[in-house]
């Protein structure tokens, strides 16, 4: 168990991103009972009113919950010198099974509440909001997952031992002394490159035709590639990625696979891993968007969207893809050899 | 250009002060016209008006402008069609006594992607053919009643509206200045403007500017003269 | 989705600010109030923090000390001799070092006795080193006593006699918390000035080859030992975690208590809208403003007036922190400042900690405002034509 002001006020954080999905929730289902179209009475505009009301508290919760990701990966770098064995956050949050399922699970709200606010959006461009029962009863199945997050989250500091070793990125790396971690850390690593390199030729390749051709199916086959390239992403910075990084920033030996690392060079790593979550989430509501043109009040709006969504997404994953290739490169100037493996 | 289909207003609905603001009202005022709703004060005209303005949807009936209809908007975009179409003159200006005239001109252009500097050249040049361009960095409390509501007025056309809509203009102004404020009408009227005057004043009705008049007593249309 | 609507929104918001400074000032006031206190604590314990983990880095992996009748005495060298035969061990190293009470200064100094001095990280001039009683000092101590590196430097020793020693180098560390009193001189010097008996030392630090066998080797020395007392490194990092973790339990009640009555002043203001603000947002949504504009107002009020309070606050904390030496935290949080009294705090802010004040000031703060900010945009426009 620890208890300190960094837990706490993460605790805190995500209680109050819980706070308000739970309070947009119960104005979703007002909402959701009683909301008529077809009706010009007051409780009508009254609901009318309240859908402004559930869209701020949303894009808080999200702009919340991209915070208390923040100060998760933070809190956990600053345990690591209260954890025994740890040296950043990756070894914390490898103190037990909590630590990296909460690291997940907050990923994953963030996209979710991204794809939310991306159909809240495209339903408020229309004049007859023909999204409005599908949007708030989305909103109630949100609610299981903040909930396992705050869960996940208060397991994690609870069942930390400060005595139990633990085994950090360093050490961890493919031992059998990685119980937690998952196996992304045993992951072979050039298979890992190969799949980084494909994922992004597939996505860009798919989101750019996409652009050019503007077909369903390549809508759709961008969105899930840039699910899947994101994914890789993290799987390369697991594994034969972040090195790079480490390597030519901090001067740290290649066995050196922390992909948190690079945040403490703040001004590289932040801009580097918000490129990488700008590009996974506008590439998967590209396909989001794309069941949504069914209603035909939204064809037009939609269509817009998703174009702007592909061009993001293209930036994100392009920045990322060139900041990588660019220490690869650095890498390369040092070492000589960019596989070092 | 403006058409009513038995349109009804009611105020709290099913409570025990429910109020029935306009009842049954069907009407239609072609482009470039000039309306007036006359009635004794709680005959319902400003409410009427609040409805033809885009203010308020009816409780039932419909509302054409344009040829679209209004009455089942959200609200959202009942807003930004009010925006684009409605100017409005209030019976007591409604201005914002701590800012100035220059910036209460340009308010209604704020949530709209216009730059403030284009913003601001508008209201100059409305403010101009008002004859209030010295007056434009005052703070609208140091102002007379008659330079007031022709700051209203250039509020209500900045955004160059089809539809002016007044409610009560001469309420708070001597003869004179009824005067004047008619005049300003005439010529909005000339550039093919539709208006809608909510008023009892004789001076206001009796204007040879207007088309015509709709006589309201207790919500409900009573006559039309033509 | 313009931009420059936005911008326009984010212009009147401010302006509808500045026009009721008054109305505003004292939720300013209590934020960056709020702000300062937090950001002080997070400071200062960054700062400290900073401090124990370089003097853990510096700290043996595992201390051995002699227990007399309960109370710490002099360990005899064969248990150093003892302890080297357990496997696993490197290195054994006998300490001899205690504190030392000038009368003068009123102050109390460490003095550590070294194997030799010319193996330490300190700059110092080699001439004097060759003389036989060449002392380091800290900086803090060089300060008070006004001593330069050349300087004669007496102290007087257990049998009453004043010693002469000559100032070799001065630390700087960038630790003061580990080198401010510090005077540290020759073993033999050392032993010889406490009066320490040969064949004995005041403890025994003990080098670990495998940090993972650390917690065997310290129980091996315990039952070979039952007289002494085994420290491991992680025992001081747990106290150094109790401590921070009491003090920031004690801060914590006074922090939400002060969010408690922020919260009570935010929902004062935000639910207490004046009729002249309800009047005039009458009239902006009479004039084309939607429900959602007015709300996106208010909203850049509150982040508007909240990033200001923060950035004051913080900037207040930082100067009240590092440059006054956080004179209203010292007494509560350190609870070594009797023995340190003149240590400064190392300037340590990093982003994370600007993150962490920021998600327990201004997160609550937004997400208390939301309700009320929607509620007063809420306000329907006929009132405005209705002359309400």
């Amino acid at each position: 168990m620890i208890l300190n002001f960094w837990v706490i006020s993460q605790i805190l954080g995500v209680a109050v991103v819980l706070l308000l999905s739970v309070y947009a929730a119960l104005q979703g289902v007002r909402i959701l009972r009683r909301w008529n179209p077809a009706s010009a009475s007051e409780e009508q505009l009254e609901l009318e009113k309240r859908t402004y009301l559930v869209s701020t508290l949303m894009q808080y919760a999200l702009a919340f919950q991209m915070l208390s990701l923040l100060l998760f990966v933070a809190t956990a770098d600053y345990l690591a010198s209260f954890i025994s064995g740890a040296m950043c956050a990756f070894g914390s949050l490898n103190a037990n099974s909590y630590g990296f399922a909460t690291l997940w699970i907050k990923i994953l709200t963030i996209f979710v509440y991204s794809s939310w606010l991306t159909i809240n959006y495209l339903d408020s461009q229309a004049e007859d909001y023909p999204l409005v029962k599908l949007k708030y009863a989305l909103l109630l199945l949100f609610l299981p997952l903040l909930i396992t997050d705050i869960y996940l989250e208060i397991r994690y500091y609870t069942s930390i031992s400060p005595n139990v070793i633990t085994s950090c990125c360093g050490s961890a790396l493919r031992t059998e002394t990685n119980p937690y971690g998952f196996v992304a850390m045993n992951f072979p690593t050039n298979v890992a490159m190969l799949a980084f390199f494909i994922a992004y030729a597939l996505t860009l390749g798919l989101l750019y035709t996409y652009l050019r051709r503007r077909q369903r199916r390549l809508a759709l086959a961008s969105g899930l590639a840039s699910v899947a390239a994101f994914a890789v992403s993290l799987l390369a910075m697991f594994t034969f990625l972040s090195p790079y990084f480490n390597v030519v920033l901090f001067g740290l030996p290649t066995q050196h696979r922390c992909p948190f690392e690079v945040l403490r060079a703040p001004t590289i790593g932040y801009p580097f891993y918000a490129l990488l979550f700008l590009g996974g989430i506008s590439g998967s509501a590209v396909a989001v968007v794309e069941p949504l043109k069914a209603k035909p009040s939204l064809r037009n709006s939609a269509a817009k969207l998703q174009v702007q969504l592909a061009k993001l997404a293209l930036l994100g994953f392009g920045g990322f893809l060139l900041i990588s290739l660019a220490f690869m490169l650095l890498f390369y100037s040092m070492v000589g050899t960019v596989f070092y493996h | 250009m403006i058409r009513c289909e038995h349109v009804t207003k009611v105020f709290n609905k099913g409570k025990a002060n429910e109020v029935v603001a306009v009842r049954d009202v069907s009407l239609e005022i072609d482009a470039g016209e000039v309306a007036v709703l006359r009635g004794p004060s709680g005959s319902g005209k400003t409410t009427l008006l609040s409805l033809i303005a885009c203010v308020a949807r009816p409780t039932s009936g419909r509302v054409f402008i344009s040829g679209k209809e209004v009455s089942r908007l959200p609200e959202k975009f009942l807003t930004i069609f009010r925006r684009e179409h409605v100017g409005i003159i209030f019976q007591q200006f409604n201005l914002i006594p701590e800012l100035s005239v220059l910036e209460n001109v340009t308010v209604p252009l704020i949530p709209t992607p216009t730059p403030p500097r284009e913003g601001r050249k508008r209201a100059v040049d409305l403010l101009k053919k008002l004859g209030m361009e010295k007056r434009s960095s005052f703070k609208v409390r140091e102002l007379s009643g008659g330079e007031q509501q022709r700051v209203a007025i250039a509020r209500a056309l900045i955004n160059n509206p089809s539809i002016i809509v007044a409610d009560e203009p001469t309420a708070h102004l001597d003869t004179k200045l009824a005067e004047e404020f008619l005049r300003i009408m005439r010529s909005l009227k000339e550039e093919g403007k539709t208006i809608v005057i909510a008023t009892h004043d004789p001076l206001v009705y009796q204007h040879e500017m207007v088309d015509v008049i709709f006589d309201m007593r207790d919500g409900m249309l009573v006559e039309v003269v033509r | 989705m313009s931009l420059e609507k936005h911008r326009n929104i984010l212009d009147y918001a401010v302006n509808f600010l500045l026009r009721r400074k008054g109305k505003n000032l004292a939720t300013i006031i209590v934020f960056t109030l709020v702000v300062f206190m937090l950001a002080s604590v997070v400071m200062m314990m960054g700062s400290l923090k900073q401090e124990a983990r370089e003097t853990l880095s510096l700290a043996p992996d595992i201390t051995v000390q002699k227990i007399i009748a309960g109370r710490q005495g002099l360990v005899p060298l064969e248990y150093a001799s003892a302890i080297q035969n357990i496997r696993g061990v490197s290195r054994v190293e006998p300490r001899i070092w205690g504190y030392y009470y000038d009368v003068e200064e009123d102050a109390t100094y460490t003095i550590i006795g070294v194997k030799s001095l010319d193996t330490l990280p300190v700059e110092v001039v080699q001439g004097y080193l060759s003389s036989g009683n060449a002392v380091l000092v800290g900086e803090a101590l060089a300060r008070e006593k006004r001593l330069r590196i050349g300087d004669k430097l007496i102290l007087r020793n257990h049998r009453g006699g004043y010693d002469k020693f000559l100032v070799a180098g001065i630390f700087s560390s960038r630790s003061a918390l580990q080198s401010a009193d510090l005077i540290v001189m020759p073993r033999d010097k050392a032993r010889e000035f406490f009066g320490i008996p040969e064949g004995y030392a005041n403890d025994l630090a003990v080098y670990v080859a495998n940090p993972s066998e650390l917690p065997n080797i310290a129980i091996k020395i315990a039952n070979a030992l039952p007289d002494a007392r085994v420290l491991t490194k992680e025992q001081i990092r747990e106290t150094y975690d109790a401590i921070f973790g009491w003090r920031s339990g004690v801060f914590l009640a006074t922090i939400l208590g002060a969010i408690l009555a922020f919260a009570i002043l935010v929902w004062d203001r935000a639910s207490g809208l004046t009729a002249e603000e309800k009047r005039e947002i009458g009239i902006l949504k009479a004039l084309g403003w939607s429900t959602g504009d007015v709300l996106e107002m208010r909203t850049f009020e509150g982040v508007v007036l909240a990033l200001n309070s923060y950035l004051a606050g913080i900037i207040l904390a930082y100067l009240h922190v590092f440059y006054l030496g956080a004179p209203l935290l010292k007494p509560v949080l350190i609870g070594w400042s009797t023995l340190y009294p003149e240590f400064e705090l190392m300037p340590a802010v990093t982003l994370e900690d600007l993150l962490l004040i920021f998600v327990i000031s201004v997160v609550p703060f937004l997400a208390a405002v939301v309700v009320p900010s929607w509620r007063a945009s809420t306000i329907d426009p006929d009132e405005a034509m209705r002359g309400i």
